[in-house]
């Protein structure tokens, strides 16, 4: 679905990414990973066109991304950085305000509600949200107009024990019963080792490893947190 | 339209109006001051016939409406406009499926409108509170006179256009540092600038009409670089 070839992003001549491959397959988890500052919101805001690559290209079911070409978007779900909102408005109003950016019926409000578990306060004014209610909602909102991609940047932060196995349940159950495909970022290497099917690791601006959750499994016995860590401290133990 | 209309719902416009109610009550209030003024016995002849009148009074309204309404549209600009585009606002905004540069002169357009609107109401409501209760309690040493319900009418129109000339200028200052302060502070100094003209409006017409022309075409002409910007840029 997605495919990223050597793409390079520079900042005020600073190279952040560095010739990055990457390939995303359809219907599946692919969790990004990488320190602070390693680049993963820089390549999700490139894959969703609001950063322009210096060099290199990303496609999207064969189509190249660009700023100026805005097709795409209509079929991404984004979460990038902390979710905002018209405060005043309750939350359906903002999905509404959404879907009508979208191009989109309102059909699929009460659903994506039900499912991040906020339909009985979908009238109240968002400014009377928990940051925890508000990622929640965010989540709603990309899910809302039923896209085919699932761009999600740290979309766990901020929630409960209880919201966070509800997300990963939904995560997986998007992928399973509609066929969406999700990006994922989280520092949260449990919760991404529990939806993943494969995952990115990020290091010096470039994919250090992409491997299948599984793969991890037979190398790393210990799992997802210890191959991370192992990457980061230069190598993998097998 | 259907831009304008998705504009209008995100817009919590309602403090605006009840700022805009508040200048229009301080403009009442104004007139009746000034109405005040000559029966302090002030030497200068040009004060009294300033105040004195109808149309003089009206003038003064105009200008003080001026300097209000600038203030008032370089905040609301800032709060609909700019902020828009900054901080993680940006990041919602460009992620739709929709035309930028739309969506720019979208907010634009309902920034001005409400101006426009909000303007004409009030100076045009206030000359008509104003002359009611000016005959009522004969506060004008003057005939009201059909003439001078139409200067002002006149007058209002053109004041807009300076009045969205000064914020459009203002809001593209602003917008350098996407900075609150300096967008308000563009719009205050500009009309500060251009008040003592726009109190003389009856006398100076065509001057203040030529002014009010340029700077509205200069304020487009800022707001549509301001678009090219947005258009490009990265987030």
């Amino acid at each position: 679905m997605i495919q990223i070839h050597d793409l390079i992003k520079t900042f005020d001549g600073k190279e952040v990414l560095q010739r990055l491959n990457m390939n995303v397959e359809q219907g599946s988890i692919y969790g990004l990973l990488g320190a602070n500052g390693a680049g993963k919101t820089t390549t999700f805001k490139m894959i969703t066109g609001l950063l322009q690559p210096t060099a290199g290209t990303i496609r999207f079911h064969g189509d190249e991304i660009h700023t100026k070409n805005k097709r795409f978007l209509k079929e991404m779900g984004i979460l990038i950085e902390t979710p905002v909102f018209y405060e005043h408005l309750s939350a359906r109003e903002n999905l509404e305000i959404h879907l009508s950016y979208m191009g989109c019926n309102f059909a699929g409000i009460e659903e994506s509600l039900t499912m991040i578990g906020l339909v009985d306060i979908g009238r109240q004014p968002v400014s009377k949200f928990s940051l925890g209610m508000k990622q929640r909602l965010a989540i709603a909102r990309a899910i809302s107009h039923s896209p085919m991609l699932l761009v999600l940047d740290e979309p766990i932060n901020g929630l409960d024990p209880m919201g966070i196995r509800q997300m990963r349940e939904l995560f997986l159950s998007l992928v399973k019963d509609r066929g969406m495909t999700i990006l994922i970022s989280s520092h949260i290497l449990n919760e991404i080792e529990h939806v993943a099917d494969r995952v990115g690791v990020l290091v010096n601006g470039t994919i250090a490893e992409e491997v299948t959750i599984a793969e991890i499994r037979e190398t790393c016995p210990k799992g997802l947190e210890d191959y991370f860590f192992n990457i980061m401290s230069g190598g993998v133990e097998k | 339209m259907n831009l304008l209309r998705l504009e209008l719902k995100k817009t919590n416009i309602k403090s605006y109006c009840f700022a805009a109610v508040a200048i229009f009550v301080c403009l009442l209030g104004l007139a009746h001051i000034f109405a005040w003024v000559p029966s302090l016995g002030t030497p200068d002849p040009n004060v009294v016939a300033q105040f004195s009148t109808y149309k003089g009074i009206s003038a003064m309204s105009g200008a003080i409406a001026l300097m209000a309404f600038s203030s008032l549209a370089s905040a609301m600009g800032y709060r609909y406009v700019i902020k828009e585009y900054s901080g993680a606002n940006v990041v919602l905004l460009f992620t739709y499926p929709i035309s930028r540069k739309k969506t720019v002169w979208a907010k634009i357009q309902l920034l001005t409108a409400f101006i426009s609107i909000t303007f004409l109401l009030a100076t045009m409501g206030c000359f008509v509170f104003f002359a009611i209760t000016g005959r009522l309690f004969s506060l004008v040493d003057d005939t009201l006179q059909l003439m001078d319900l139409i200067l002002v009418i006149r007058n209002a129109f053109v004041l807009v256009c300076l009045t969205n000339g000064i914020a459009l200028c203002a809001l593209r200052i602003g917008f350098i540092k996407k900075s609150n302060s300096m967008t308000v502070i563009s719009a205050i100094a500009f009309s500060m600038l251009l008040v003592n003209l726009a109190a003389d409006i009856n006398n100076s017409f065509g001057t203040v009409l030529g002014l009010s022309v340029i700077i509205l075409l200069a304020g487009s002409l800022l707001i549509y670089n301001m678009a090219q910007k947005i258009e490009n840029m990265e987030v």
